[in-house]
This record gives structure tokens, C-alpha cells and sequence, in this order.
């Protein structure tokens, strides 16, 4: 498990509305792949769930973007989980630009 | 206000203002019938008046000119003003909405499919009409919120009704909101972030390339050779780090031992034939030096693992310990991350003894540390197009908190809560400067019954002048109609006995009468009624002395004449106070 994030609809986001979540990763393991998941666990359905493969460059970064991400109602929660297998450092941590 | 209220005059009353700006004031006057003031809503004497604002700052007044009040009455008056918010409200709003959550990304564009790139997102501006009206309801839904916040933050102090009467306070948000987006001037604002946006757009798509691209160079690696036809280079610790072929190190007996483990992961045995150079005594170095030189260049009898030592990491790797089939060794990225030189250098050492093998790692190599290098800058890129997009949202707030605090939002803000305020009433008396007692002139029709004859007379008009005696002091301003109080009080308003005598002396048989006990006067008693303030009706007795029918009897007869008569009921006060007539 590389972290979590919560996103919270209708503070930064619009419910109804397909927006962009970029997940930056740091403090990976270069060359690896690591698949970035996120996923609605609560909040009003349909619930979305996308994941993004992403590589790890030279300096242990990577960015996934998930285009079309929409959440449909207020308090709806996503949480972005990094796939723990491909992600070998202790250290990695995700972080969502909003 | 203070002191007793004058009565039967029009009075202006002042009250001071409790609010910077009072929108509306009404003052309530009306007598006191309930112990706690309660408003009847209705009844007589009951008014309300506009209030206007006089003077300034802190001298500021609301007043109201209230029309003349019934003498010696106790009345309520309620003062209730209605006021928008107050600037310290204002300020807090103006807080409050700078910080609104706009999410300008999805107020001003639409995520939509990429044509020029397959697979990808891009972000199109929305039609100028849908940004001003995303940013507006944003604005809107955030007045709302926070005007319902400060009224939790500020109830009405103690003692004051408060009550939200704002008229369709919807449609006074909306309007704030709409001036407000209009100074935030939305389309421009979209504009300059779109262009922002659109550059992080690129670089986060530079950046997600890129990285697929090293990770492909990466893969290319797992399909190269990882045995070579050549004695493996070697690197003479630095600083900084030198790439050498093994035989130039033969003659450096200092070297040795240093490249003893490095070529012992490539050949073990030759790595124990340098280790025995190394230690050989002076007598027998020679030969041994002259056979391994004459060994090492000549191409080795068989393909030899490919070693390289990574100088970030201190140690020497084989190839097959960096490249497994499932992943790259980390530390082969960052060494080329940190510079390719003493990789290449490496891996050109090994070109004269195997020119093909040498080539394809160095194609391979070269290819991944470009790609690392591209990575890294266009990490570089994204990092400061993402920071300039933040930047450009993070500089709207302060912004929006100063077009909050501008004359223009100020006054469409104040107007988004009407209040009511409705300090305790007051109860408040009137003066009691009127007179009780009143002149009367009028004119009568008497029934005269002669006692003595035992018959009526022809009746009598004659004019007369008394006085009313009242048991209160009497209104004359107030309307009859409109006068309150207790039943009694109520009762000796209108009626009054009154005393006074006959301004002529009617005549009988052709002669005068007289007063009682032949007195020059005659003098009546009556009961009077007042139909309006200053016109009343009476009745009365008059006692009175007449002759004799037979003229030379000189013994005057009682007589006692019933009278009914319209007067003129004046009021001295009311003549002297200026009130006669209002």
C-alpha cells in the first residue's frame, strides 16, 4: 500500500462534473510500474473506480492522470490506493494535485 | 425621549440610531390598554409613522413627527428598525466569500477526449455564458452559506426582537453574486488560467511519455547480451572515478588489488592470477606481468559475464545482477541519472575486443540515460507549470477579498439580510394641561310653569352664558370618537353640569321676571352633552319669581321653567395653549 487520499466532492470538485486527478508519486523505486487505483468508497452511486499504470522514472517519481473522474453527489469519497506489490519502497507516497 | 410626552400638539420624537445604516423605520404609537404593552394591531389611536434619519455619525437620529396624543394617557411606543448588515458583518462576509471553492478547472472547462493524442484528456474552455454562470452560483451557494453562519455567529442582543425579513433574499444574493462576478471578470480569469492549465496539460502529458519511454528503453536492456568477448574495464577509484582497460592496470601494482574483486565477479581465475601479481614477490612480478599481458590482449577463450562498476553505488555489479528478465536494478537508473560517462567508458573499453557487443550495450545504454535525462526535465517542466497554475488560483482569493471590500459590493452585500430589530416598548404619559372647567354661551328654549296659575306659560328663548364644570380635564383635539381610557373618564369627557344666568330677562303679563327671591338675575342649572369638541347640548331648570296677574297684588309667584339649549362649550386652556381648533 503506497498511501491513501481522501476527495471530497463539491470543496474542490464539482459532483456531476468530469475532472482530472493527477497522482504524483515519489520516493519509488526507479524503473518500476506501479498501477494507481482509485476508488469510491462512499457517497452516492454510481460509485467510480479507475486505475492508471505508471512509471517510475529516474528519480523515483511518477504521474497517473485520471481523466474522467466523476463523483456524483456531496461527501462522496474516493480513495487512491497504489498497487503495494509493484511499489517497493517503504518511503513512496501519493499525493493527489487537484 | 424623555420626560412626559406633550399632549394636543403634533410631536417629534427622536430615537437614536442603533445601526449605521437603518434601511427603514416605523414608530408605533398606541395607548396603553394591556399591562405589557401588547400591540392591539389595530383600534383607535393606534398609528404608525415613518422614520427618517437625521444628523451624522454618531449624533445620528431616527424621528418622527407623530400626530397631537389625548391628554393625561398613558401610551406604548415601539420603535422597530429594519437595518442590512453591519460593517463588521461586511467584513467577516467579505472573509468569508474570498475563500469561496471555486473549482475553476470545471468552472471553465470540460474534460474531453484528445484527438491528437489518442487515449488522453484535454481540457476545452466552456462558452463565455456557462463560466459566469458556474462562478456565480459558486458565489451564490457561498453568500448563502455564510450569511446563515453569521447569523448563528451574531444573534440579536438581549431584549430585542430579531426578525430575518428580508425581502426574496434569494434574488438579493443572486444579484450580489451577480456583481460580483462581474467584477472578478470570469471569461478573463479562465482565460489566463486555461493557458496555464493547458500548460500543465502538456507537461503532465510530457511527463507520463517520457517515463513510458524510459521504461521502454529500460525493456530494451533485458534483450542485450549479457556475456561479453572481452577482459572487462576497469575504474581506478577517484575522485573522480577513472575507466581503464584491465591491461593498463597490470603495471600498477598499487591498483591491483583494487580491481582483484571487480574482474573476480567477471573471471575468478584471472582474478587470483592479479591477486598473485599483486602479492608476488619483486623477483617473479615480472613474469607474471608479462604473461598476463601478453593473456589480456588477445580476446578472452570464452564469452566473459559483463561487469560494471556503478561509482553512486561504490560497487561492481554484474550485468545479469542488473538486468533480470521481471526488472531493471535501481541502481543502474540512478547511476545514469547521475551522469552516463563512466558507464559508457566502461562499456567502450570493451569495443576492441568485441565491437558488436560493446556497440548494442552502448546504443542501449545512451538510449536510457537520454530518457532518463527527458524524464527529468520534463519533470522539471511540469513541476513549474503546475506550480504556476496554483499559483494563478492561489492569487484569486486575496483578489476576490478585495473586490469584496469595494464600495459597489459593500451596498449589494448590505441589502442581502433585511433585519428587524424591535427594542422593548416603551410606555410613556402625556401631560395633563387642560381645563376642566369651561365658558358656555348659548341659547335656550324654555317651558315656563307658573306654579301659581298652574299652567305653562308661552315658552322662551333666550340666550344665555355659564359655565361647564367637567370632572376631568377635557380633550379637545382628540376626536370625540377616538378618545380612550376608562368608562368614567370616558363619560365626564362628553358630559358636564353646568351653572350660569339668562343674558335677558324674559317677560310675563308684560312685565320681567325676576331672579329667585326677586333677584336681578336668573340664574339656571343644567346638564350638558358635547355632540363635538367645542358644540353641546343642554337641559336644564331655571327657578324664577313672577307677578301677580292682578297688577296691584305685589307678592311675586314661584315659578319653575324646564329648558333645552345649544351652546358654545369654550376651553380657556385650549385658547391659551394654542390648541383651540387643532
Amino acid at each position: 500500500m503506497a498511501g491513501q487520499l481522501k476527495i471530497v466532492c463539491g470543496t474542490v470538485h464539482s459532483a456531476e462534473r468530469a475532472f482530472v486527478v493527477r497522482v504524483e508519486i515519489s520516493g519509488a523505486q526507479p524503473g518500476d510500474r506501479v498501477t494507481i487505483r482509485l476508488t469510491q468508497t462512499a457517497g452516492t452511486h454510481p460509485f467510480y473506480a479507475g486505475s492508471q499504470p505508471v512509471d517510475i522514472t529516474a528519480s523515483g517519481r511518477g504521474l497517473a492522470e485520471l481523466a474522467d473522474v466523476v463523483l456524483h453527489g456531496p461527501d462522496s469519497v474516493a480513495v487512491l490506493v497504489a498497487d503495494g506489490e509493484a511499489l517497493r519502497s517503504d518511503e513512496a507516497h501519493v499525493q493527489v494535485v487537484p | 425621549m424623555s420626560g412626559e410626552l406633550p399632549a394636543g400638539v403634533p410631536v417629534t420624537i427622536q430615537v437614536p440610531v442603533p445601526e449605521a445604516d437603518p434601511s427603514r423605520a416605523t414608530l408605533t404609537i398606541y395607548p396603553r390598554r394591556e399591562q405589557d404593552c401588547r400591540d392591539p394591531e389595530g383600534g383607535v389611536q393606534r398609528h404608525e409613522y415613518g422614520m427618517s434619519v437625521s444628523g451624522t455619525a454618531d449624533a445620528r437620529m431616527l424621528q418622527a413627527t407623530i400626530s397631537p396624543l389625548q391628554i393625561a394617557t398613558e401610551y406604548c411606543v415601539n420603535v422597530g428598525y429594519e437595518h442590512g448588515l453591519s460593517p463588521g458583518k461586511l467584513d467577516q462576509l467579505a472573509d468569508m466569500v474570498s475563500r469561496t471553492a471555486i473549482d475553476w478547472e470545471t468552472s471553465c472547462a470540460l474534460v474531453e477526449p484528445d484527438p491528437a493524442h489518442p487515449g488522453q484528456s484535454r481540457h476545452v474552455d466552456r462558452p463565455r455564458a456557462e463560466q459566469i454562470a458556474e462562478v456565480r452560483r459558486k458565489l451564490a451557494d457561498e453568500l448563502t452559506r455564510s450569511l446563515v453562519k453569521l447569523r448563528e455567529l451574531e444573534p440579536a442582543k438581549a431584549g430585542i426582537h430579531r426578525a430575518v425579513i428580508t425581502h426574496d433574499p434569494a434574488q438579493r444574493i443572486q444579484d450580489a453574486a451577480a456583481t460580483l462576478t462581474d467584477l472578478v471578470d470570469a471569461p478573463v480569469r479562465c482565460s489566463a488560467l486555461g493557458a496555464r492549465r493547458g500548460d500543465e496539460d502538456r507537461a503532465s502529458y510530457e511527463v507520463r511519455r517520457s517515463a513510458a519511454l524510459q521504461h521502454q528503453a529500460a525493456d530494451a536492456l533485458k534483450r542485450l547480451p549479457l556475456e561479453v568477448r572481452s577482459w572487462p574495464a576497469v575504474v581506478m577509484p577517484g575522485p573522480p572515478p577513472v575507466a581503464m582497460p584491465l591491461i593498463a592496470v597490470l603495471g600498477q601494482a598499487a591498483s591491483l588489488n583494487s580491481a582483484v574483486e571487480h574482474v573476480q565477479l567477471a573471471d575468478p581465475v584471472l582474478a587470483a592470477e592479479l591477486a598473485a601479481l599483486a602479492d608476488a614477490p619483486a623477483a617473479e612480478a615480472p613474469a607474471r606481468r608479462d604473461a598476463l599481458h601478453a593473456r589480456l590482449a588477445a580476446p578472452p577463450p570464452h564469452p566473459l559475464p559483463i561487469v560494471l562498476f556503478l561509482p553512486s553505488a561504490g560497487r561492481s555489479v554484474r550485468a545479469a545482477d542488473l538486468i533480470r528478465p521481471d526488472r531493471i536494478d535501481p541502481r543502474l537508473f540512478v547511476e545514469l541519472d547521475r551522469g552516463r560517462e563512466p558507464v559508457l567508458r566502461q562499456l567502450e573499453l570493451l569495443r576492441p575486443q568485441d565491437r558488436v557487443t560493446a556497440e548494442r550495450w552502448t546504443t542501449a545504454v545512451s538510449q536510457l540515460a537520454d530518457a532518463i535525462a527527458t524524464a527529468k526535465d520534463n519533470e522539471q517542466h511540469y513541476d513549474d507549470a503546475r506550480k504556476a497554475r496554483a499559483d494563478a488560483e492561489a492569487a484569486i482569493a486575496p483578489q476576490l477579498r478585495l473586490l469584496v471590500a469595494t464600495e459597489v459590493m459593500k451596498a449589494a452585500l448590505r441589502k442581502t439580510e433585511i433585519v428587524r430589530d424591535q427594542p422593548p416598548v416603551a410606555s410613556r404619559e402625556t401631560d395633563d394641561k387642560a381645563s376642566w372647567i369651561a365658558p358656555t354661551a348659548g341659547v335656550m328654549i324654555a317651558a315656563p310653569l307658573l306654579v301659581h296659575d298652574r299652567r305653562f306659560a308661552d315658552p322662551w328663548l333666550v340666550p344665555y352664558l355659564g359655565a361647564s364644570i367637567y370632572f376631568t380635564r377635557v380633550d379637545r383635539v382628540i376626536d370625540l370618537e377616538d378618545l380612550v381610557g376608562p368608562d368614567r373618564q370616558l363619560f365626564w369627557q362628553r358630559n358636564s353640569f353646568s351653572v350660569g344666568v339668562l343674558l335677558s330677562r324674559p317677560a310675563l303679563r308684560s312685565r320681567t321676571i325676576a331672579g329667585p327671591w326677586n333677584a336681578d338675575v336668573i340664574p339656571f342649572l343644567g346638564f350638558g352633552h358635547r355632540f363635538t369638541q367645542y358644540l353641546r347640548g343642554d337641559l336644564g331648570a331655571i327657578v324664577f319669581q313672577y307677578s301677580d296677574r292682578i297688577p296691584v297684588i305685589t307678592d311675586l309667584h314661584w315659578g319653575l321653567a324646564g329648558w333645552i339649549g345649544v351652546s358654545l362649550d369654550a376651553d380657556v386652556w385650549a385658547v391659551f395653549s394654542g390648541k383651540l381648533g387643532k
